[in-house]
């Protein structure tokens, strides 16, 4: 994700007044959004890093965009998920071309708190692997349920009908929970 | 007509119209079994939402609109490692106190839009120490780090040292050089070269990479780095050649 530092490119409205109050629709939204556009992108990455920039990336091109869509949050959200896609292919391609040197692995495997408590650590484990058994759909529309986001908000940012949405939160939710229980057991 | 497994969902989400609400919380009123199944929705949808919090990392400190000042001495690391510049023209406009994040509290907190440095012209490369640097990044990194210099430089010249720091610091010395940082990786964009670099790593990195043009240069397992000298890593390879 590159940048180009050139402010005030994005609100570049010749009437002041309209620069002026996406601005502050701007600033608004940013308060409002930030974390938990940040938390959706770190359970849905288990990045947090990538979580953070692909969320300040995502404000910077509501700036750019010079206007706010009709459902910012939803917007947002789908400008990350792109973002994020698009990151993880590069960081795939990345690691296929390293792998290409001989006697050498791919790195970056996180290393393990050591103070973390197993039992702790293992719910986390098995929460991570159930949301990877899900579809992407149905583990962005979980996660952006529990993340605080509206069903209008998730339809728009996942392409869905709203009237779709609850039939998707019921039906990852209940993947969820199998997959969980499979791994780790009913919850306590 | 008992309520579906969505709409029970829906209003423990709170996401019914008030009308229809009220005509699910009447039939459990009186319908044991959807009673059950109400309660069953909440305290499942309840513990998802636990399950998911395990996930949770700190959300970045980020813009303070009443505190400005405050908000830029308390940059973290974190953000500083995210941070993706770029360098146009002047390579002075990408020393860390003019990264994007800076610009955006810059922009949250009502500033007027800060103009473009109009930075006096590059310097051309000079041989000199580091007070001289004209751009950089810091990425946080304790691993692995990956350095992509996008084109082949004939007399450029990387300078790597281990050092005590946390963070790994990149620095350019000329030219017009854009950066991309994320995830133990520093893509660098010399299409205008500036042909002498600087790289600071932690001392306990284990892995280090130079790509130049994606052929690998350098690889700290084939030619490990001592601790208490720098290692010059020439940027010239070009895989048309």
């Amino acid at each position: 994700m590159t940048f180009h530092l050139r402010p005030g490119t994005g609100a570049s409205s010749a009437d002041a007044d309209d620069a002026s109050s996406f601005e502050a629709a701007f600033r608004a939204c940013y308060a409002a959004r930030f974390a938990s556009l940040f938390s959706y992108l770190d359970r849905l990455t288990g990045d947090a890093e990538l979580a953070s920039d692909a969320a300040q990336e995502a404000f910077v091109r509501l700036h750019r965009r010079g206007e706010m869509p009709d459902e910012p949050a939803g917007w947002l959200v789908a400008v990350a998920n792109n973002l994020v896609r698009d990151e993880r292919r590069r960081v795939t391609r990345q690691l296929r071309l390293l792998s290409e040197e001989p006697g050498r692995a791919p790195s970056g495997t996180p290393a393990p708190d050591a103070a973390a408590d197993l039992e702790r650590a293992e719910q986390i484990d098995a929460v991570r692997r159930a949301l990877d058994q899900l579809t992407l759909r149905d583990r962005q529309a979980l996660l952006l349920k529990h993340g605080g986001y509206s069903y209008r908000e998730i339809a728009a940012a996942l392409g869905l009908a709203e009237s779709s949405v609850g039939t998707t939160l019921v039906r990852a939710g209940r993947a969820f929970r199998a997959a969980f229980e499979e791994l780790h057991g009913a919850p306590d | 007509m008992h309520p579906t497994d969505e709409a029970l969902l829906a209003l423990t989400h709170g996401e019914l119209e008030r009308a229809a609400a009220e005509v699910v919380r009447a039939h459990c009123a009186g319908c044991a079994s959807c009673a059950a199944r109400a309660a069953a929705a909440r305290t499942e949808d309840g513990e998802i939402g636990r399950l998911l919090g395990l996930l949770d990392h700190p959300v970045p400190r980020l813009p303070v609109p009443a505190g400005r000042g405050a908000a830029r001495r308390g940059r973290s690391a974190a953000l500083a490692a995210s941070l993706a510049l770029l360098v146009a023209g002047a390579a002075a406009a990408a020393v860390p106190g003019t990264s994007l994040n800076r610009w955006l509290r810059s922009r949250l907190d009502g500033a007027p839009p800060t103009a473009p440095r109009t930075a006096p012209p590059a310097p051309t490369p000079v041989p000199s120490g580091p007070a001289q640097a004209a751009s950089g990044v810091e990425l946080r990194t304790s691993r692995s780090l990956v350095i992509a210099f996008a084109a082949p430089e004939p007399d450029g010249v990387m300078a790597a040292t281990r050092t005590d720091r946390a963070d790994a610091a990149f620095r350019a010395y000329g030219g017009a050089v854009a950066y991309q940082v994320g995830n133990g990786r520093i893509s660098v964009n010399n299409r205008q070269p500036a042909r002498r670099y600087t790289l600071e790593v932690p001392a306990e990195l284990t892995d280090l990479t130079v790509t130049v043009a994606g052929r690998v240069v350098f690889h700290s397992t084939a030619r490990p780095m001592p601790a208490d000298s720098a290692v010059a890593i020439p940027l010239s390879a070009d895989p048309g050649r």
